[in-house]
């Protein structure tokens, strides 16, 4: 029967298989010759990567405190078994992860040094922090190559932006550095604008040529702040009304930055079980509120209200932390899956790549 | 509603096509229906269907089958204008999504044809050049590649393993977490 599938035909079923679970792809490479051909093949790679247009959830980082006598280390966890990306863990217990893009996690190490880990190339590059105090950080991780289509980038070049909080005098300044790989040093640092205190920190949000970096308690966003790319300058982005009324204390609320459709910053807070999105249509000027999912009878009922503590950049996935484990939510189709046990988890950092290595050197 | 079109718009919905097969049954169909194939498209749009447009890759029983297919999704797509896709008020939201899970039950449905019949109808797919059945059907073939071992997907598909011992050796060594 297969004999009656024309090459073209079998390209067009193996473009569809699901990118989320790796192992199929490759298990599919060990049918015959004509099939590891077609899936070692650059251009197949290129069209399936394309095919599927933003590359797929394989884990995500799950950051903990490790105490002596706690088991609870930092860790990427894999979303589908068996993974391609559980190997290569920084070989130390108590690393941080800033944030996570591009392939590639920023981690921060408990001797004040930086690690840019690519957990699919399983190489890690050390870096010093840039040269300047600070009380509290965040830090964003991003590709540096011209037109790249981040489909399925790893290692070098990269770019890293470092948001440092510091008292100078009575007033708490916010100052910015920018290290690229390609010259390998910290830019000047950039003092810029006094702000809110900043306490745990959530990863930061890239749209086209502008990082956000998320304020407040870890579940709760209070402000944003916005670097530009292009001119390095920071500057303060107002919240909804609303949520910036919301106490750092409320149970029953959390946030989380999302990219919207149109590529613009919006802001998605769970509020009474209710998802809500606010956006910032050009025409009006300030925030817009939509009412889009009631979680009701999407996820388990329990007492105490769900939390949201994850995105998953340029789609519309969030992650929400129930009694029974960790979900994740489209806001378009509605969705969930489960993709993580209960624990008391921080806001994760989701990993997302294709992993399309080329076989054709196996072939004789 | 005012927007249902112009006179010009309803008397090309309500023209009919002949479509003949290889075993030579007439199926007459709107050209709604018909112009899901873009290859059948740019032949109206030729002007080369006078006396039926005859399909001689495609039999009966399965021209039958890509016409339900092709009806189906034309009243979707019809129905599809002025519908929301992106986020909105929940209401509008509610009616996207009735709309879609009836199309989708559908598509299952349709679906539950043997192997042999979803080959025929991916051929069908390729040569009438239907994007929507082309995909649905080869869906259906990577999905259920899914969780198989190489030796099952050959076994399913009927597949001749030509790759040498060293060869399947070399890519196990290159991908070993995916076998574990």
């Amino acid at each position: 029967m297969a004999s009656m599938l024309l090459p073209e035909l079998v390209e067009e079923i193996l473009l569809r298989i699901p990118p989320d679970e790796p192992a199929h792809l490759v298990r599919a490479a060990l049918v015959c010759k004509p099939w590891c051909r077609i899936i070692s093949d650059g251009g197949f790679l290129r069209r399936y990567r394309r095919f599927h247009q933003s590359p797929p959830l394989l884990g995500y980082i799950h950051n903990a405190y490790h105490h002596i006598g706690k088991s609870e280390i930092a860790r990427l966890v894999p979303t589908s078994l068996p993974s391609p990306v559980i190997a290569s863990s920084p070989h130390c217990y108590s690393w941080w992860a800033l944030d996570c893009r591009h392939g590639r996690v920023l981690i921060q190490m408990p001797t004040d040094t930086l690690v840019v880990w690519d957990p699919i190339a399983g190489s890690q590059q050390q870096l010093s922090q840039p040269p300047y105090l600070y009380l509290e950080c965040m830090g964003a991780v991003l590709c540096a190559t011209d037109g790249c289509d981040h489909l399925d980038c790893h290692g070098d070049p990269f770019v890293i932006v470092f948001v440092g909080t510091q008292y100078v005098g009575d007033d708490m300044l916010t100052w910015t550095s920018m290290y690229s790989s390609k010259t390998g040093v910290w830019s000047a640092s950039k003092t810029s604008i006094s702000t809110n205190f900043l306490t745990w920190t959530k990863p930061s949000l890239l749209t086209k040529d502008t990082l956000y970096f998320p304020f407040g308690n870890g579940m709760i966003i209070k402000s944003i702040l916005m670097y530009d790319l292009c001119t390095h300058e920071l500057s303060a982005v107002s919240m909804p009304g609303e949520l910036s009324m919301i106490d750092m204390e409320e149970e029953s609320s959390s946030s989380s930055l999302i990219k919207l459709e149109d590529g613009g910053l919006g802001v998605v807070a769970l509020v009474d079980n209710c998802i809500y999105i606010w956006s910032r249509p050009d025409s009006i000027g300030g925030w817009v509120k939509h009412r889009v999912v009631e979680l009701g009878m999407l996820l388990p009922q329990q007492p105490h209200p769900h939390k949201l503590i994850g995105f998953a950049e340029g789609t519309y996935t969030i992650f929400i932390s129930t009694n029974v484990g960790i979900f994740a939510l489209d806001l378009k189709s509605r969705q969930v899956r489960k993709v993580g046990t209960r624990r008391a988890y921080f806001p994760i950092l989701p990993y997302m790549s294709f992993y399309t290595p080329s076989l054709a050197l196996c072939l004789v | 509603m005012a927007s249902a079109g112009s006179g010009d718009e309803k008397a090309a919905a309500a023209a009919m096509i002949t479509l003949i097969s290889s075993d030579n049954e007439k199926f007459e169909v709107t050209e709604a229906t018909a112009t899901l194939s873009q290859t059948i498209r740019h032949m109206i749009e030729d002007g080369c269907t006078d006396g039926g447009v005859p399909l001689p890759n495609v039999t009966s029983k399965i021209l039958a089958r890509v016409i339900e297919y092709c009806k189906k999704h034309a009243t979707a797509a019809a129905g599809e204008e002025g519908s929301s896709s992106s986020f909105s008020d929940a209401a509008f939201l509610e009616v996207d999504r009735a709309f879609l899970e009836e199309l989708e039950e559908f598509d299952d449905a349709f679906l539950e044809v043997d192997r042999a019949t979803l080959f025929d109808l991916i051929l069908a797919a390729n040569y009438l050049d239907i994007k929507g059945l082309l995909n649905l059907t080869c869906q259906k073939v990577a999905d259920s590649v899914k969780g198989k071992t190489p030796e099952q997907i050959r076994e399913m598909y009927n597949i001749v393993n030509d790759l040498t011992p060293e060869e399947e050796a070399e890519i196990r060594r290159e991908t070993q977490w995916a076998f574990e």
